[in-house]
């Protein structure tokens, strides 16, 4: 049987995601060659299309820091440790507050959502972390920014998709709120789940300003700490004013594109590579939100 | 009786228990935490030289402390600092990192002031090293500047460093010495004045020193063609995000819109017209990013004859410090052959014998330590005694200097000492910990002085050269503050550099130049002169 020819339409569609494709393929490919490749070559610019003189020296560099394992491992205590945490109580309030039965429930739904729009500041921060005696240590890092106001309403809105006689037919059983929660809801909501978990690990594994300010202690340092430091060292430039500078910061070299383009590597490659395996989850996450009831 | 001797032996328990505190409490180190720059943090598992500096302290000066090294990331100081002052944990020690953010925290309260006198008590050497001009004198013309940059109303707030490098010109004008050749010029017949040094260009261009047949070489760079500034007694930002400022009949005038800057774009405007200089002069074939800033690929590459885009240092011949030689002579080597020369040259002088290069001063405040409002006096003399431990007592410093010798450095012949680890691994075993103890790293002493500055081949062999005639420099910035405005400069230096590269490419006459200083003045530049102004006559 033939089959149907596709549609111009669809031919069309197919050409604007292959390029769409092409052009973030291109991009990663292009760090990828760069960070691969000596100094003077990339300085000279350009799409690098392959490697001329691949070199490790640049990725060498990054691992040869005396810090790097160290911000690997408190990198990922804090994503796996932060993210389990974060989700298990980020969807019990919105199971909470999916609930219609919930008294006062759109009093505690506008007070959370309220906190989305202001923010204390930098210094109130530091005091409420410094007063609570978290300073230099996990708990900085993951109790802060706990409970993320927009991730519990996506999350509540989801559960509020879940059909109510489920739950009913579980109550008639027998089972008690926590056991529908944990063994009903959780099941059927591996969707949003993933996805939250998705932006939690990311957040995670990208924030340093909040290690910067509330860790002392060099063996907590992040991974994201750690590369920062080695791009800033590479870097540091001499302006024309001063005077006298440091003799030792007087030979320190112009960080080039690759060493910055291996930075970018040894942080995204993990995170490139897991992704994959949670994508089946998002076929279904993405729709949240957008349904009513 | 059986009770009385029961009573008396609990009360001598008693006495004994109540004097062990007061006993322990005599013994108790004091603790200091020390905030400084370092490159990476102390790893308090390695640590070994913090653990040596409080054992040498205490048993050669009875100074019984703990110190704690405290890492800031360099790169974000000035926030993690501040949000440390605000939550009430910021360290004893730390840095102030420059003049405005001194004068802040002094306004805000946050460190301490004391006397002289309190100062010269507990730190006698100090003081005298210091009031003597420092090692062999050689800045005894700079103790007043010293005095003033360390006192606010009548009380020292900071000890300034004070570096004989300060007031040394960090660039110096470079010609391809196969050129010179080439065209026969020889040492004494280098350019001494702005008509010679012209003219000197005007023979780069046209002559063919590369002997290549073919007419592609230009007389210098842009870096070069800033020298001329310093000819007329300015200082320029031109093509930079800098602005200088000059004191003409007792004001201050910003050295863009002086009368003198219009000379030199004029001569500048006219070596364009002749063909002397790179079309592309502003594009920049010095500085090309990714590689050494220093290195001026123009000239090293056969384009340019001159740059000033670097310093003797960057250019040092293998013989001074029996090495590779410096980064950009390394670079010129390998394009041009190992046999070949570059020559270090005096600065054109101007028609009032006005030559060189913007240098600082002697005094600085950005590397000098600050100490916390809420500490005790006692402990300020402690640190003060510390401070002066350091100056006379040279093992001491060399441990916290350098670090143990064989291990973290070697000596050398020449007086100076070469050290084994990288910054970042130096700074985790603990060496440069207390370095805000010891007085911006370099301790008020002859040995810190030497081993810094004096000894050091490749800063002696600077000193030299700067000793010839007209290879130094003497223009200063007359505005050493960050003026509120500073944001302005943003605009105008955009303003200052579109009129003035149009002016010396023709595209514009030099007649529009009362029309840039209008523009200059209207879009911020009156404002920031007249802070400029009110900050001079506050100060002098």
């Amino acid at each position: 049987m033939k089959r149907a020819k596709p549609s111009f339409g669809k031919l069309l569609i197919y050409l604007m995601l292959t390029l769409l494709s092409a052009t973030i393929v291109i991009a990663f490919w292009h760090l990828l060659n760069l960070s691969l490749s000596p100094s003077y070559i990339a300085t000279k610019g350009g799409l690098l299309l392959y490697p001329k003189d691949a070199t490790l020296d640049n990725y060498a560099r990054v691992i040869d820091n005396r810090y790097i394992w160290m911000g690997y491992k408190n990198t990922l205590i804090r994503t796996v440790i932060g993210t389990v945490l974060q989700l298990f109580f980020t969807s019990m309030g919105a199971y909470v507050l999916s609930k219609r039965f919930f008294p006062h429930r759109t009093f505690w739904t506008l007070f959370i959502v309220f906190t989305m729009f202001f923010s204390g500041g930098l210094i109130p921060s530091y005091l409420v972390v410094k007063n609570l005696g978290l300073l230099n240590t996990y708990a900085s890092m993951i109790l802060p920014g706990f409970i993320s106001a927009y991730n519990l309403v996506i999350m509540r809105n989801y559960f509020q998709s879940l059909p109510e006689e489920i739950e009913e037919s579980c109550l008639i059983d027998g089972a008690g709120r926590l056991r529908i929660f944990l063994q009903f809801v959780l099941p059927l909501s591996k969707p949003i789940l993933a996805t939250v978990a998705l932006w939690l690990v990311v957040g995670h594994w990208n924030s340093w300003f909040d290690v910067l300010i509330y860790i002392s202690d060099d063996t907590k340092f992040t991974l994201q700490i750690v590369l920062r430091r080695i791009i800033i060292t590479g870097s540091k430039e001499i302006l024309d004013t001063s005077a006298a500078a440091n003799a030792a910061e007087m030979d320190s070299v112009v960080s080039s594109e690759g060493l910055k383009a291996a930075c970018i590597y040894v942080t995204t490659l993990p995170i490139l590579c897991a992704y994959p395996f949670v994508q089946k989850f998002f076929v279904k996450g993405i729709m949240i939100g957008s349904l009513k009831g | 009786m059986k009770g009385s001797r029961i009573l008396s032996l609990v009360l001598a328990m008693m006495m004994i228990v109540a004097l062990v505190p007061t006993a322990l409490a005599e013994e108790a180190p004091v603790k200091i935490s020390v905030a400084g720059y370092m490159f990476g943090p102390i790893d308090d598992a390695q640590d070994v030289i913090t653990p040596l500096v409080e054992q040498q302290l205490k048993d050669k000066h009875g100074i019984n402390v703990d110190i704690e090294v405290v890492y800031i990331e360099q790169a974000n100081y000035a926030e993690i600092l501040n949000t440390r002052l605000a939550g009430g944990t910021a360290p004893d020690v730390f840095l102030a990192q420059s003049a405005t953010t001194l004068n802040s925290y002094y306004d805000q309260g946050v460190i301490k002031s004391w006397d002289e006198s309190f100062f010269q008590e507990n730190a006698p050497d100090v003081y005298n090293f210091i009031m003597n001009g420092a090692a062999y004198g050689d800045l005894a013309g700079d103790v007043d500047a010293w005095k003033k940059a360390s006192l606010k109303d009548g009380k020292m707030i900071v000890i300034p460093s004070f570096k004989p490098d300060g007031s040394m010109p960090y660039k110096t004008l470079i010609y391809r010495g196969d050129w010179l050749d080439k065209l026969g010029v020889t040492e004494e017949a280098l350019p001494k004045t702005v008509d010679d040094f012209v003219a000197l260009m005007e023979r780069f261009t046209k002559e063919d020193p590369d002997g290549n047949g073919a007419n592609d070489t230009y007389g210098c760079s842009i870096t070069a063609m800033k020298a001329l500034f310093g000819s007329y007694g300015l200082a320029t930002g031109f093509t930079g995000s800098n602005s200088y400022w000059v004191v003409r009949d007792g004001k201050v005038v910003n050295s863009d819109v002086a009368p003198e800057a219009k000379e030199v774009i004029s001569i500048l405007a006219k070596m364009y017209a002749d063909g002397l200089i790179d079309p592309e002069f502003v594009a920049g074939k010095e500085s090309v990013e990714g590689s050494y800033w220093a290195i001026s690929h123009g000239m090293v590459n056969g384009l340019y004859g001159a740059s000033a885009n670097a310093s003797i240092d960057h250019y040092r011949l293998k013989e001074v410090l029996g090495d590779d030689g410096g980064r950009c002579a390394q670079e010129y080597w390998a394009v041009n052959g190992e046999d070949s020369t570059f020559v270090y040259a005096p600065w054109p002088a101007g028609p009032n014998g006005d030559y060189g290069w913007q240098v600082g001063t002697p005094v600085a405040v950005s590397e000098s330590a600050v100490y916390n409002a809420n500490m005790s006096d006692e402990k300020l003399a402690l640190i003060f005694k510390i401070l002066n431990a350091f100056a006379t007592d040279e093992e001491l410093y060399m441990t916290a200097f350098a670090g143990i010798e064989g291990t973290h450095y070697e000596k050398q012949e020449n007086g100076t000492i070469k050290r084994l680890l990288g910054n970042e691994e130096l700074n985790a075993v603990g060496v440069w910990g207390c370095r805000s103890l010891y007085g911006n790293d370099r301790a008020f002493s002859q040995l810190g002085y030497d081993l810094a500055f004096y000894k050091d081949p490749s800063i002696a062999n600077r000193l030299n050269w700067f000793k010839k005639d007209q290879y130094n420099s003497y223009i200063q910035d007359a505005v050493t503050e960050t003026l509120p405005s500073n944001e302005l400069f943003a605009e105008l230096n955009t303003i200052r550099d579109e009129a003035w590269v149009a002016m010396i490419r023709g595209e514009k006459s030099l007649d529009d130049w009362d029309e840039f200083v209008q523009n200059w003045l209207s879009a911020g530049g009156q404002t920031l002169t007249d802070e400029a102004n009110a900050w001079y006559a506050s100060n002098n």
